[in-house]
């Protein structure tokens, strides 16, 4: 139930980024910078922090699909890199205390790395020039604060729907 | 032998190269989706409808009570250029009835510009600028096609990427890896031989600057005057797009970096900040490969709605 619930969140998360979203966008209000929000995103890595990296590397594959087939033609990018960025995130959170700043301070990296790996693989197959500090600055460092502020949101229910998650295996387990 | 044994590994690897070639296949240009895909889009874009429209209705509240403050300033605006508008289109007239007795003289069609619109809501918008597209809920099943131009009232604002039974896809102008060009012409007011002459100087309208928020419009002929706020318009001759859809107004122009022909940056007149409702164009004629018109319709069909006119084909000023 409680593994349900929490696709469930993600997959309403993943909707409104698409819809509700463009309501609050900057752009829509005049300004220069870009937000692009992947709450879907924040979520996988809060969920590979919480659950183990392998749980997290299917969330991602599954999250990034989708994103790939309903927005585009090209099916492949977004699958990997969100699939990267949520076992990434696993991985390093197996090194360190699981504390709150530890969390938030990953999530950043990780949201920073996925954008720039993004940026680096459209980069590599378009033909047109992408100015670097602009694109840094406007749209992949306000984006990155942007879903880190989504992030301070959902990460207490998510730690608590993982917990339960956990609390159920290890019944099953014994 | 351990490498064979090691489950894993082998695992990642199969995994590696599957996803490698499901890019390599996908990153082609394709004619149509594969069933997987529209399903997902089909089900996903009724989902997504839910939850947009309320929200857009929401946001077009606000902005509605943000306008009333400024209804008075546009009201005597309005009222200025109506005087205005009223020459206009009785020149138009005349101009039209001149045009079509001058072509009925030389026995030419209008073939260019004559097109049906579609009707279709906006469900969901992507995000990411890298990819910006928008769903729209019209599909195959109510005669949408592959590349068709789309239009909001105001302007040009993409072409459709790809098709479902009950959704399309939308790419957008502003999208960063936008992959068609669009052929459009410039109209310009020439001075001749002291007198002043109405002239179209084509180009290809190739890519979006994100940073300035204007269109690039490429391969102008060298030595045309091409002035600020001057009108683009499509030109037609890219086979999909019909003729006299309005795109956008001159910002500054300068020549290209081997000095050979002229870059112009274009003002889209549309506005691409809120899409509600958009509009699929589909032409009455398609240019086949050697340059011949192929009608949409079968013949003998009488064509149901040739429009009288370009929606504001004056602009959205």
């Amino acid at each position: 139930m409680a593994r349900f619930l929490l696709t469930l969140g993600v997959v309403v998360v993943f909707v409104l980024e698409g819809t509700v979203m463009q309501v609050f966008s900057p752009d829509a209000w005049g300004l220069s910078w870009l937000t692009v929000p992947r709450f879907a995103l924040v979520c996988c890595i809060f969920i590979s922090m919480y659950l183990g990296r392998r749980e997290g590397l299917y969330y991602g594959i599954a999250f990034g699909f989708l994103q790939d087939v309903l927005f585009g033609q090209l099916i492949g990018i977004y699958t990997m890199s969100m699939m990267v960025a949520s076992y990434f995130a696993g991985m390093i959170v197996l090194l360190f205390q699981r504390g709150f700043g530890m969390v938030f301070i990953t999530s950043f990296l990780i949201l920073f790395g996925h954008e720039w790996l993004l940026y680096s693989l459209f980069r590599l197959f378009s033909a047109a020039p992408f100015d670097v500090r602009w694109i840094l600055t406007h749209q992949i460092l306000p984006s990155v604060l942007f879903n880190l502020a989504f992030g301070l949101l959902v990460y207490f229910p998510i730690k608590n729907v993982c917990n339960k998650i956990l609390a159920k295996k290890e019944m099953h387990m014994q | 032998m351990s490498f064979f044994g090691n489950k894993r590994l082998i695992i990642v690897l199969v995994g590696l190269v599957l996803l490698i070639s499901v890019v390599g296949f996908t990153s082609r240009e394709r004619v149509s989706l594969t069933w997987p895909e529209m399903f997902f889009k089909d089900t996903f874009s009724v989902v997504q409808g839910f939850f947009y429209r309320p929200a857009q209705a929401v946001s077009g509240f606000f902005q509605e009570i943000e306008e009333a403050y400024g209804v008075y300033e546009e009201n005597k605006a309005l009222k200025a250029s109506l005087d205005q508008y009223a020459r206009l289109s009785a020149e138009l007239h005349t101009l039209k009835a001149d045009n079509d007795r001058l072509r009925e003289m030389v026995g030419a069609k209008d073939s260019l510009k004559s097109y049906n619109l579609h009707f279709a809501e906006v469900v969901a918008r992507n995000p990411d600028t890298w990819n910006n597209v928008v769903t729209i809920d019209q599909g195959l099943k109510s005669g949408i096609k592959k590349d068709m131009a789309v239009i909001t009232a105001k302007g040009m604002v993409g072409r459709i990427q790809s098709v479902a039974n009950f959704s399309a896809t939308v790419e957008l102008l502003t999208s960063y890896e936008r992959r068609d060009h669009i052929s459009a012409d410039i109209l310009t007011e020439q001075i001749v031989d002291g007198k002043p002459m109405y002239r179209q100087v084509s180009g290809v309208i190739e890519e979006y600057d994100a940073q300035k928020r204007l269109l690039v419009m490429r391969k102008i002929p060298w030595g045309q005057a091409i002035k600020k706020d001057q009108q683009v318009i499509s030109s037609g001759l890219g086979g999909v797009v019909p003729r006299n859809l309005p795109i956008g107004y001159i910002v500054r122009v300068e020549p290209d970096d081997y000095g050979l022909t002229q870059t112009a940056y274009i003002q889209p007149s549309a506005d691409f900040s809120q899409l509600n409702e958009v509009m699929v164009v589909e032409r009455d004629f398609t240019i086949g490969p050697n340059g011949e018109l192929i009608p949409q319709q079968p013949a003998g069909q009488t064509q149901k709605t040739v429009p009288p006119a370009p929606p504001a084909s004056g602009g959205g000023q």
